[in-house]
């Protein structure tokens, strides 16, 4: 369980996160969603203690970063492919992380055989491409067995098959009930990944919400109704309320559920021939979220 | 290798053991460490043989062989300067400074870890080096090199403390710098520079100044002079060096954000 209370940085006159509160729980995988330059990282450095706040506190399991004994073995963090010096081998990498804190020597050898890299072992970190860099980052996250994981963008520089298999680890690492929070720009590998979200934009909490519900909340989630009498059906419905868009013969209706629309139809005698439903991307939902708070925005950008 | 199964472990002992293996799994520190050998050497040879020259002209060149060799130190201390700076300032150019922090994150805990570490592998090679150093010029001088084991010895190990406690000041001022370009260059300026252009100026005061550079008490330190102070006198002047940088240093490092 990861506490943010009141969680604030900034930079000069320039306010980077500004007064986060929430939590992130156990047994989920959270995403962490915003525009660059929203504040993700910053959030994320200040909990593993790299940031200090300018106010408020980042808890894990109640306690700040630098007050447990064994941090790794608490808290995993996966902040940047640059993890270790160039010239250094994974496995010496590891091994002094371990030593860091009381981790058996073992356990070296065990990540790296879980995130695939057991055959360069002792290959020099400089020589690693960004993908075994990711690779060798979140091995050093696992080392500790933690029960908190963080990910700031895990699936940079991975290929379709290491995309998948992170996406894997955090769906199993979340299911042994461990607290997974991960930041990422791909849209579609959080929508098959991540349970809850939390939008941030501007350094503010824009949504933070299951991710079905944000999907729900978008006006991009719609009911497709087919009906041979459009004009009697859609005013009908738009006098319950719900807003209708004519197109070819279909009628597009935002506001109201599948049921809802199917009684009102019965209700006018009016035979409909098609009722489904058009689900938002999460990407769209996204979007239309975090119009407002883009920092680096294209002017022309479209929801 | 030893294999820590200790279910505890942790604070500042695993603090130790990770700078310690952070250390030695690089090669610069290795190339550091030969090259230094190598200069020690091969300038206690230099002046070992221009000091039986001179003889040779009649000139008195009556000095013990390890006092004189220590000379040498003047060019190689460079090289536990570049390892000292690299290690903390490595961390900075290569990233891994974050990682090193999530995992030991008391800021004091990581930089007397690390000084520690760094320092105690650099006093027993700074002994190495002066005694091969002396043994090396002592044959090359002949009779006015003559000395004794306690002279020897005594050298040897000023010469591991004063190389220690540069490496300190090079710790603390990398974790202020982060680079190790400006690091290493304002160690060069304090060593070799400053103390020269304090001479040219000629005003007293300044010069007096000069006698408590770094260089200067680690030359007595190491011969083990009594002008312009003892070695007792040296040995504190360059631990107020140390203990200033590593003060620095530790502000830096709890201030600013990794």
């Amino acid at each position: 369980m990861i506490t943010l209370d009141g969680l604030t940085k900034r930079y000069g006159g320039k306010t980077a996160v500004s007064d986060l509160s929430f939590e992130i729980r156990p047994g989920k995988v959270t995403g962490f969603l915003g525009p660059n330059g929203a504040g993700k990282s910053t959030t994320m450095r200040m909990i593993v203690g790299l940031d200090a706040p300018t106010a408020g506190r980042a808890l894990v399991a109640g306690k700040r970063y630098a007050e447990l004994r064994h941090p790794m073995r608490e808290v995993g963090a996966l902040l940047d492919a640059r993890a270790g010096h160039p010239g250094r081998s994974a496995r010496h990498h590891l091994l002094g992380l371990a030593r860091s804190n009381g981790i058996p020597a073992s356990r070296v050898a065990e990540v790296l055989e879980i995130v695939g890299l057991g055959e360069v072992a002792r290959k020099r970190i400089g020589s690693f491409s960004l993908g075994m860099g990711q690779r060798l980052g979140i091995a050093g996250a696992l080392l500790g067995d933690p029960k908190v994981l963080l990910f700031d963008e895990p699936v940079n520089g991975l290929d379709p098959d290491g995309v998948r298999w992170v996406r894997e680890l955090m769906r199993s690492l979340a299911a042994e009930g461990r607290t997974i929070f991960v930041s990422s720009h791909l849209m579609s590998e959080m929508q098959d990944t991540a349970d809850h979200l939390l939008v941030i934009g501007r350094g503010r909490i824009i949504a933070d919400a299951p991710i079905e519900d944000v999907i729900a909340g978008s006006s991009l989630t719609a009911v497709r109704v087919r009906t041979p009498e459009p004009g009697t059906l859609g005013r009908a419905l738009e006098r319950a309320g719900m807003s209708v868009e004519a197109s070819s013969g279909e009628l597009i209706v935002v506001g109201g559920t599948m049921e809802q629309i199917g009684d009102l139809a019965f209700e006018q005698r009016v035979r409909v021939h098609e009722l489904s439903m058009r689900k938002a991307s999460l990407e769209q939902a996204y979007m239309e979220l975090t119009a407002a708070s883009v920092e680096y925005g294209s002017p022309n950008r479209r929801a | 290798m030893t294999t820590t199964t200790v279910p505890r472990g942790g604070g500042f002992k695993g603090a130790v053991a990770f700078e310690w293996t952070k250390l030695r799994s690089v090669r610069a520190t290795w190339w550091n460490l030969a090259m230094g050998l190598l200069l020690t050497v091969g300038f206690a040879a230099m002046v070992g043989s221009s000091a039986a020259a001179s003889a040779a002209k009649g000139v008195d060149v009556t000095m013990p062989a390890p006092h004189h060799a220590s000379q040498a130190f003047l060019i190689s201390q460079l090289t536990v300067v570049v390892l000292a700076t690299l290690a903390l300032t490595g961390e900075y150019s290569s990233g891994s400074i974050r990682t090193t922090l999530q995992s030991v994150p008391v800021r004091g805990r990581m930089l007397l870890s690390k000084t520690l570490v760094v320092a105690a592998a650099v006093v027993v090679a700074g002994f190495v080096f002066s005694v091969l150093g002396s043994l090396v010029a002592a044959p090359l001088m002949g009779a006015p090199g003559d000395y004794s084991a306690g002279q020897l010895f005594g050298t040897a190990l000023g010469a591991g403390l004063y190389l220690a406690l540069l490496a300190v000041m090079c710790v603390g001022l990398g974790a202020v710098l982060r680079s190790a370009a400006g690091t290493i260059t304002t160690l060069i300026l304090v060593l070799l520079a400053v103390p020269q252009l304090l001479g040219v100026i000629g005003s007293s005061w300044l010069e007096s100044f000069a006698d408590f550079m770094p260089g200067e008490a680690g030359a007595v330190l190491m011969t083990g002079a009594d002008d312009p102070y003892g070695a007792p006198v040296a040995l504190l002047v360059l631990v107020l060096w140390g203990l200033a940088s590593f003060a620095a240093g530790l502000t830096a490092l709890r201030r600013r954000d990794a």
